[in-house]
């Protein structure tokens, strides 16, 4: 009886509690970046860092290419230590604004296709982002705690200029029985270019502060995020961009089974978004989207080696984008299409498994199309997309 | 009495795998425009046609794979079609005797086809040109949008009821387009029979477009208002069980509304097919389904024989001056199987050939371009008013199942495309880099 149980208990913790990729989220319809504010996954660490001590002892591998050509080559390693636990993170890019392509702005990016302003908030010249750096440290004493520091560094000279990147972060979080709490900071990101124009683009105050607090089988949760940059092109006043999302919501998970689960969201979400032209007033562009997204989904044991999950998520009720471009008066339109079904696999070999999405269209081993060809189509040349591999240890 | 508990057991085990999702029902030969069920297979897909069965069909997550769907000549009006499938999917639960459940993204193929008729003339070519045509080159109605289906049902002694209730409301203030949509569906079923009644409470799609055709010989510089009003819609019906695996069945399709168009006709184009559509102020429209029709469902051992053999009419009409219409009588006969190959695999398939009918076309010439398209794939092209036969009826449909215990992957197998997208459903070829098209998927729990 004793061997069954030992097994049994062996059996869920290999099958159901080891979670920790992009895909996973995905599939279940949450935030890919920084994990689930209810659903339990390793990727949490980047939104609440004491999640490194529940959440330890494995390998995680995100497939792709450094630069994320098609998808962002990643990984990580988490370990437990006593009381403690610590871990490192390679290439993760959740707080890179991109300041190195001649981006639009938030608000420009928000309204689609309706309107450019035609300004930029960054520009080629600058030095790729790359190379970055996670370390995460925790304890529990009672309760959970947990630091994470983000680093990447970069330059090149040439004989008319010098380029430099310069990116620093701090994340702090806390879990107290039911209650957790955390703020990311991104305290210094910069990129220059020391040539004879002195381009500069930097971080303008990002950050990312929240509370959750469970309650029975529900969490509650409030999220701010801020994202936020300013470009000087020369002796040019700056043009700055930033956005804002705010979320508010509850999730609900049933467990069904050892095995199998559901899960349900609500929340509310307004993100604001304001482009600033330094030299053209006229330019100026501001965007709103206030949505309430439902997202239903399920992840459930097919046998002993297959892990099958899918995800519907859509607006309902509330959903009213509005755009200004300078003096202009603004508009305002319901998003279309806001449907969106996702599936995903995990292919469990013992401690080792490997996720990814599934039914992502695209064409012949192009990943680049995979996630914007959705056709329903389930195809053997294009197996598993977004792959990513970890190991329990 | 072991032996009986097991035979049960096994009955309904093939009865539960008998799945839920368009792609089952259409492999088996369901040819509906909105693939809203089946009036002799039971599928979970007919709580759209008969909203009681949820209760046949509770404790279920049902998802059906794709994007946006197909674009109708506008990223407004979008269908759901083999080639492009729409996401949608929802969660049916119960509760004692109660079953409730909310479904997403359900938009109906009618919505957009009834809304691409009614696009004023001028608004629909400019759609179909370049944006060098005017502003808003996608000018049609908008479609219904981010649609919320929720359901409820109980019991009375034995009979099983249900309710649904269905919203959907986008807008757009910079073209003062508005479209909005409100239905309620009724369905009770009985130990042989069941009835139901779906009823559009509300339709309404409005839009103004500014175009300028003078550079390109047309005469027209202006604004257009287009409108779409949604008079009179419902969906009747109801099927008795003759026999243990024969069912008699019928039903009444009807939506009529009014369509508004300032921009009027169309004329001095370039070429002369783009003249003479449309029609200045307000006209009334129709369109109507009937059916009456004899199903056979046969099950020997692990498998499953489908027989169907319908009388349908379908019509069109718009009330221009001169009058457009489209109309098909069609008594189809369809053959179907579904078999439990192994524990991990059903296949299923079909044959659907119009035995005899005819369709009776005129006037397309005064609908939209865009309108006019649609009517050929729909109704066939323009028959000028006479009485034609159909070509090439015959379709055969097949379609997979993986089972794995609660969770159920369904699919079409053997579709033409390349490289991951369907192009067509007929192809006569397995390929694995298609496996399966139109992919549902459902989680019992």
């Amino acid at each position: 009886m004793k061997k069954q149980i030992v097994l049994a208990t062996a059996a869920t913790l290999l099958t159901s509690s080891a979670w920790a990729t992009k895909a996973r989220m995905n599939a279940l319809g949450q935030d890919t970046n920084r994990g689930s504010f209810y659903i339990k996954d390793s990727r949490s660490v980047f939104r609440n860092a004491a999640h490194v001590n529940s959440m330890n002892n494995y390998v995680v591998t995100e497939w792709g290419d450094a630069a994320g050509t098609t998808q962002k080559a990643e990984g990580g390693f988490f370990r437990s230590a006593g009381a403690f636990a610590y871990g490192i993170y390679m290439n993760s890019d959740i707080t890179d604004q991109a300041g190195n392509t001649a981006l639009n702005g938030y608000a420009d990016a928000l309204d689609g296709s309706n309107g450019d302003s035609g300004t930029v908030f960054g520009e080629t010249g600058f030095k790729d982002r790359s190379n970055d750096l996670d370390l995460f440290f925790g304890g529990d004493m009672g309760i959970e705690w947990g630091a994470r520091l983000h680093y990447a560094k970069g330059n090149a000279k040439n004989s008319t200029a010098e380029q430099k990147q310069d990116t620093l972060g701090l994340g702090l979080g806390v879990v107290a029985g039911d209650l957790n709490a955390y703020i990311n900071y991104v305290l210094n990101d910069v990129m220059k270019v020391g040539d004879s124009t002195s381009d500069k683009w930097e971080d303008d105050g990002s950050m990312n502060i929240g509370v959750g607090y469970n309650w029975m089988d529900f969490t509650f949760y409030v999220d701010y995020d801020k994202k936020g940059a300013k470009y000087t092109n020369g002796t040019a006043a700056a043009n700055t961009t930033e956005q804002t999302t705010l979320t508010v919501g509850a999730g609900y998970t049933k467990e069904v089974s050892s095995t199998s689960r559901m899960f349900t969201n609500v929340s509310y979400v307004k993100v604001d978004a304001e482009d600033k032209d330094g030299t053209t007033t006229s330019n100026n562009m501001e965007a709103s989207y206030g949505h309430l997204p439902v997202v239903v989904g399920f992840e459930a044991d097919a046998n002993s080696w297959l892990t099958l999950r899918g995800s519907i998520s859509q607006d309902v009720l509330i959903n009213k984008m509005t755009e200004k471009i300078g003096t202009a008066s603004e508009t305002e339109a319901s998003k279309d299409q806001t449907t969106n079904v996702q599936a995903g696999a995990t292919l469990n070999f013992g401690k080792l498994k490997i996720d990814g999405m599934i039914g992502t269209g695209g064409t012949a081993g192009d990943a680049a199309q995979a996630t914007t060809n959705e056709r329903g189509t389930l195809s053997l040349d294009r197996l598993m997309t977004q792959v990513a591999v970890h190991y329990w240890f | 009495m072991m032996k009986k508990l097991i035979g049960t057991a096994a009955i309904l085990m093939l009865a539960s795998n008998a799945n839920a999702t368009i792609s089952r029902l259409k492999a088996l030969g369901m040819s509906e425009t909105d693939n809203e069920g089946s009036y002799y297979i039971q599928d979970d897909r007919n709580i759209f046609l008969n909203v009681a069965n949820i209760h046949n069909y509770k404790d279920m997550l049902i998802f059906e794979w794709g994007a946006n769907g197909s674009n109708a000549g506008s990223s407004s009006l979008t269908l759901d079609t083999d080639t492009a499938t729409k996401a949608k999917g929802g969660i049916i639960r119960s509760h004692g005797d109660y079953v409730y459940g909310v479904y997403l993204g359900n938009e109906s193929n009618t919505s957009s086809l009834l809304r691409t008729v009614a696009t004023g003339a001028h608004a629909a070519q400019a759609t179909l040109a370049n944006s060098s045509q005017g502003l808003n080159a996608d000018s049609m109605l908008r479609g219904s949008d981010n649609q919320l289906d929720l359901f409820f049902g109980g019991t009375a002694g034995s009979l099983k009821w249900g309710t649904n209730f269905v919203y959907t409301s986008d807008f757009d203030k910079s073209t003062s387009a508005r479209d909005y949509g409100t239905a309620v569906r009724f369905g009770v079923i009985g130990s042989k029979w069941d009835a139901f009644a779906n009823i559009s409470t509300g339709s309404k799609s409005k839009r103004t477009t500014t175009h300028n055709f003078v550079g390109l010989g047309a005469t027209f510089n202006g604004t257009v208002y287009s409108e779409f009003s949604g008079k009179l819609g419902f969906h009747l019906g109801g099927g008795y069980q003759l026999t243990d695996t024969g069912k008699i069945y019928a039903f009444l399709k009807k939506f009529d509304w009014e369509q508004t168009d300032t921009g009027g006709t169309t004329a001095g184009f370039g070429s002369a097919s783009l003249n003479g559509r449309g029609q200045f102020g307000t006209v009334d429209a129709g369109f109507t389904t009937y059916a009456l029709g004899y199903g056979n469902v046969m099950k020997s051992g692990r498998g499953t024989f489908y027989s169907n053999v319908e009388y349908r009419m379908k019509e069109i009409n718009v009330d221009y001056t001169t009058k457009a219409e489209g109309k098909n009588v069609t008594l189809p006969v369809t053959l179907g199987y579904e078999y439990e190959a192994t524990n991990w695999l059903t296949l299923r398939g079909s044959v659907k050939q119009t035995v005899w009918g005819y369709k009776n076309n005129n006037n397309y010439g005064k609908l939209n371009v865009i309108a006019k398209n649609l009517a050929d794939q729909e109704f066939g092209t323009d028959t000028s008013g006479k009485k034609h036969t159909f070509d090439q009826t015959t379709n055969v449909n097949a379609g997979a199942t993986l089972n794995f215990n609660n969770i159920k992957i369904d699919g079409f197998i053997g579709t033409a495309g390349t490289n991951g997208t369907a192009t067509s459903t007929d192809a006569g070829t397995l390929s694995l880099d298609r496996l399966m098209t139109r992919v549902g998927m459902t989680y019992n729990f």
